[in-house]
Formats: C-alpha cells, structure tokens, sequence
C-alpha cells in the first residue's frame, strides 16, 4: 500500500514544479525508507541498468534531431512534401506529412515542433488557417515522431522492460499510418468549413526538380536507418550513430549550412536533452526494482483485475489511466514508470508486450497534448505564436475524433500493431 | 584570464562535446570495422558505454546549470506575483537540493562499496569507477546548482 502513494507523491511533486528527475529522486528516496533498502547496491543497480548499449541510441538520436534542424535537413524535407501535398487542406497535410518524414529520421517531437512549426506556422496562418488549429495539428503530428521509427519514447520503454527494440519499433508503424491519415482527413475536412483557405503563400519559389533534388540527400536519412535497421545491416544503436554522421555530412557538405556555433550548440542541445532524460531514466530504473521486489506490479494487476471483471474492461482501464497519466505527467515518465507498471494487467488481459508497447505510444500522442500539462502543445503554441486557450478546443477536438480512436483501434485490433513485427520476422 | 565560472562552463561542454564525438565516432568505427575491414572489435561497447556515461552525466549537469530540467511548469505560469513566484521558486529549489543530497549519498555509498570491491568490465578490464566517477560529478554538480537556486531564491524574497 504504501508503494502505491508512490504515484501521487510523484505527481505532487512534479505538480508543484520540482524538476523532473528530482520528483522520481523524491519518490526514490520515500521509498527507499518506506521499505528499508539496502543502500550501499542501490545507485550500482540504476547504474547497471544505464549501462546499456542500447540506451546509447538514445543521445545518438536526440542528436541528429538537432542536427537535422540546425543543418538544413527540416528545411528541404519541408519544401519537398509542401510541393506533394496541394488541393484542399494541402498545406495542413504537407505539416502532417513533414512530421512524419522527420519522425523517420529523428524519433522526438520536440525537434519537429521546433523546425516545423517555425518553417510553417507563417505560411499556413496567411493562407487562413487559425493559430490554435496550427498549434494543434502541430503538436499531435509531431508526435509520429513517437510512432515512426526510430522512435525514443519505444527504446525508453524496451530497456525498461527488456523488449526488443526493433520489434517494438515496427509495432508502431500501423498505429501511425492511420494517425497520419486520421490527421489529413480531419484537417481537410476543416478546411473551407471551419475556417477558409486561400493559396497566397508558397514555401518555396523553386522549381518541382530543384526542390526534389535539394530534398533528396534529407530524404535518404530514412533509407539509411530503417533499411540499416531491417535489412539486419545495423543494430538500433549503430543506426543511431551512422543517422548523426549522416545529418551532420548532409548538413556540413551538401546544404553547407553549418558554422562552428550551430554545431557546438547542437551537440550541447542534444547533450543537455539527454542528462534531463537520463536522469529521470536512473531513477525509474531503481524505483522499478524496489517496487517489482515489493511485489507492487503484481497486487497492481490483481487490483485491476479485482475492479474490472473482465479483460476488455481491464484494457479499457488502463487505456484510461494511461491518458490521465499523460494529462497530469510528462511523457517520459509515464513511458518509464507508470506504462511498465501495467504491463503485467495487460499481459494477464492476453496483451503481448509489442502490442501493448504500441497501446503506449498513442497513449503519448494523446497525453503529451493534453492539459494541465501538455508539454508538447504548448511547445507548439510557443513556436506558432498561438494563444494556449485558442489551441485547447482545437487539440482537444483532434484528440477525440483522431488520436483517441487510433489508440482504441490500437488496443483491440491487435494486428494493427503486431502484423509488421510478424511480417519482419521480430515475434 | 577566465573567470571560475566561465571555467566551470568550458569544462562542462567540452566533456560532453568530447563524449559525444566520441560516442558517434566509435559507433560509425564499429559498422566500418565490421563491414569494411570484417573486424571484430573485442570491448569496443565498453569504451563508447564508458563515454556515453560520461555524456548522460555532464548533460545533466549542463541542464542544471542552465536551469532547463524538465518540469512541470503549470502551477508557475499560473502565479502572477513576483512574490509568490519567488515564494515558489525556493519551495522546488529546497525541495530539490534535499533531494539531490539523497542523490549525492547514494552515489557516494555506491563509490564507497565499488572501491572495496573493485570491479572491471569483462573485455578491456576497465575499472568500473571510472563511469561511476561520472555519476558523481552529475551528483555534485546538480546539488551546487540546487543550491545556487535556493540562494537566488533567498536573494530575490528580501528584495
């Protein structure tokens, strides 16, 4: 019992606005006196579990987000998919589209907010799109960058639960093609109905060939880490590594749009982006331990079978907690503590760990713009010069006819997400 | 002449600049070992995961000291007195220096336990302190700066 006031201390402190990793620190060290640990092997514990190679992905990826940004590579991928998407709602979906094709190269949402929504909030506010739905469509697109792979929020999750990456990489493709098809009929159907959309202003003056030549080294990004990663050629890690090598070749060689500076402060960006992440990382990886040796998973599951009855109320329930949990905390920890807490339920509900892994990332999608905390959508509001109030509704609005059915679909059509891991030969 | 915090500030990004490189060249080194010159590196994992502690720690010291930890800064925006701000700001600076002294205990118990036990990584034998080393800068790295931000806080309710 007092394991389970675990989570409100948590969501206490974190609420009062302790940094992150300080609340997980708060609720580590609670714990470790509720239950007596053994301190001198307690830091060794998180450091063994930090010393993964897999987690090295992790800064690797941060890191070609930023390059990709501060390279030129956003830019063109940009200009390129504003040329493919035209007709109703186009520019909407070029935004979607973007997202998406910088989801596949950087796997954060931060990074495409940033040089998506700078690139594209102006051109799409003159042609009459209202801020707030800007702000919205940016802030749920932009997490593709969860769902596409590579994906942080999926090698976060697999090295808590010890799943493989690339199998948990694939699940999510499914989900995020609907997301991505839900997000551009939506849009096009607002379009003209909700608000007028004029074509006054182009991204670009070029030509179709020059912009598709321009995009076409930023377009290989993709190939070269999802090819490396399924063609057996790279490990996640690997791919990690050679993406940054070839964001900052792209970037420095072809576009030439590095200086010294931008560089240094893309390294540093990404490094800092990492000891925030890491951090709440190491101290989840402890809290996790003290907690699964008190057996709090498994009275967990027991509570929520107790109160559900059956194992389609039982997903139900946990599809709901997972959604609260992303309005009240940021998406990291709900990735490395709350979701892995349920895995257990979901298990016992006949969930394999791959599908319920995909279930957790559109629970992100969904958290991440949801009030009070909403990290990701006031990003966007900042970055789109939206009023939050005006962006709320619209977001809002694209969760429950978009994003909520897309994790509904995700949990009870469990090919959605395990079909391509099958396909690949990962399950 | 560098003033110590300028000092302070180059030592801190040129570690996590050196790491970083380190890490994206080893691993690019790896693929190209592997595929170029079909070499198997014995123990080169453990070299970049001896960096990549390196990197994760000084970024969070990096973090700290530009106060961008992640946070939930919902109750923050909505306070609109410079007084209640400061009043909170040296609510979550106290509550974070508190607890980045349970960090720095921990990590210092782990230190302690490790040296009497001393442990190497299987391949190169590398002294498993090292990496730790780096966990410890990040401890007292994150509380001097929680610290900073309780007497900034202190600094800001007498005005």
């Amino acid at each position: 019992m007092e394991g389970l006031l675990a989570l409100p201390l948590l969501i206490l402190l974190m609420g009062i606005g302790v940094p992150v990793a300080w609340a997980f620190a708060g609720v580590l060290a609670y714990l470790t006196v509720v239950y007596d640990v053994n301190l001198n092997t307690l830091m060794l514990q998180g450091f063994r579990s930090l010393n993964s190679v897999i987690l090295v992905a992790l800064p690797l990826f941060v890191l070609t987000g930023y390059l990709m940004q501060s390279g030129g590579v956003a830019k063109r991928i940009i200009d390129f998919v504003g040329r493919l998407a035209t007709g109703r709602g186009g520019m909407g979906a070029a935004m979607v589209l973007s997202s998406s094709v910088f989801g596949a190269i950087s796997g954060t949402a931060t990074a495409a907010v940033a040089s998506i929504g700078v690139i594209m909030s102006g051109p799409l506010a003159a042609r009459g799109y209202p801020r707030g739905h800007i702000a919205a469509l940016l802030g749920v697109s932009s997490l593709l960058g969860i769902l596409i792979p590579p994906s942080i929020t999926m090698i976060l999750f697999a090295v808590v639960t010890r799943q493989s990456v690339a199998a948990l990489f694939a699940s999510t493709i499914g989900p995020a093609i609907l997301l991505i098809v839900g997000l551009i009929l939506y849009n096009r159907f607002l379009a003209g109905r909700v608000f007028q959309e004029t074509a006054d202003e182009s991204l670009t003056d070029e030509s179709f060939g020059k912009v598709f030549r321009n995009a076409l080294p930023a377009l290989s990004l993709p190939v070269i880490i999802l090819g490396g990663i399924y063609g057996g050629i790279f490990t996640p890690t690997e791919a990690a590594g050679v993406a940054a090598l070839a964001a900052l070749i792209v970037g420095a060689v072809i576009y030439r749009e590095f200086t010294l500076g931008s560089l240094k402060d893309s390294v540093l960006k990404a490094a800092e982006t990492t000891g925030t992440i890491i951090l709440i990382l190491l101290f989840s990886f402890m809290i996790s331990r003290i907690l699964a040796a008190e057996r709090i998973p498994q009275e967990l599951t027991e509570a929520v079978q107790f109160i559900a009855g059956s194992p389609l109320a039982a997903m139900l329930l946990v599809n709901a907690v997972l959604i609260v949990a992303g309005a009240l905390m940021d998406d990291i920890s709900v990735t490395v503590v709350v979701a892995p807490l349920f895995l257990p339920v979901m298990v016992a509900s006949g969930v394999e760990p791959v599908h319920y892994a995909a279930i957790v990332a559109c629970s992100v999608v969904i958290g991440a713009n949801s009030p009070p905390v909403a990290p990701i959508l006031f990003m966007s509001c900042r970055v789109c010069k939206a009023p939050v109030m005006a962006a709320v509704w619209p977001a809002v609005r694209l969760m429950l006819f978009v994003a909520l059915p897309v994790m509904l679909a995700t949990t009870f059509w469990p090919d959605l997400s395990l079909a391509i891991p099958r396909a690949l030969g990962l399950l | 002449m560098l003033s110590w915090r300028a000092l302070i500030a180059t030592t801190l990004d040129v570690v996590a600049i050196l790491s970083s490189v380190m890490v994206v060249g080893l691993i690019v080194f790896l693929v190209i070992a592997r595929y170029v010159l079909e070499l198997s590196v014995v123990g080169l994992h453990e070299v970049i995961l001896l960096f990549a502690v390196f990197l994760y720690m000084f970024g969070a010291i990096i973090a700290s000291k530009k106060r961008e930890h992640l946070t939930v800064d919902w109750l923050q925006q909505r306070l609109v007195s410079e007084r209640a701000k400061a009043w909170h700001d040296l609510t979550v600076a106290a509550i974070s220096l508190i607890v980045t002294g349970f960090f720095l205990a921990w990590t210092y118990w782990m230190l302690d336990w490790g040296l009497k036990r001393p442990q190497v990584t299987p391949g190169l034998r590398i002294p498993l302190w090292i990496p730790q080393l780096a966990i410890l800068a990040a401890a007292v790295g994150c509380s001097l700066y929680a610290l900073r931000d309780v007497i900034d806080a202190i600094r800001r309710l007498r005005r």
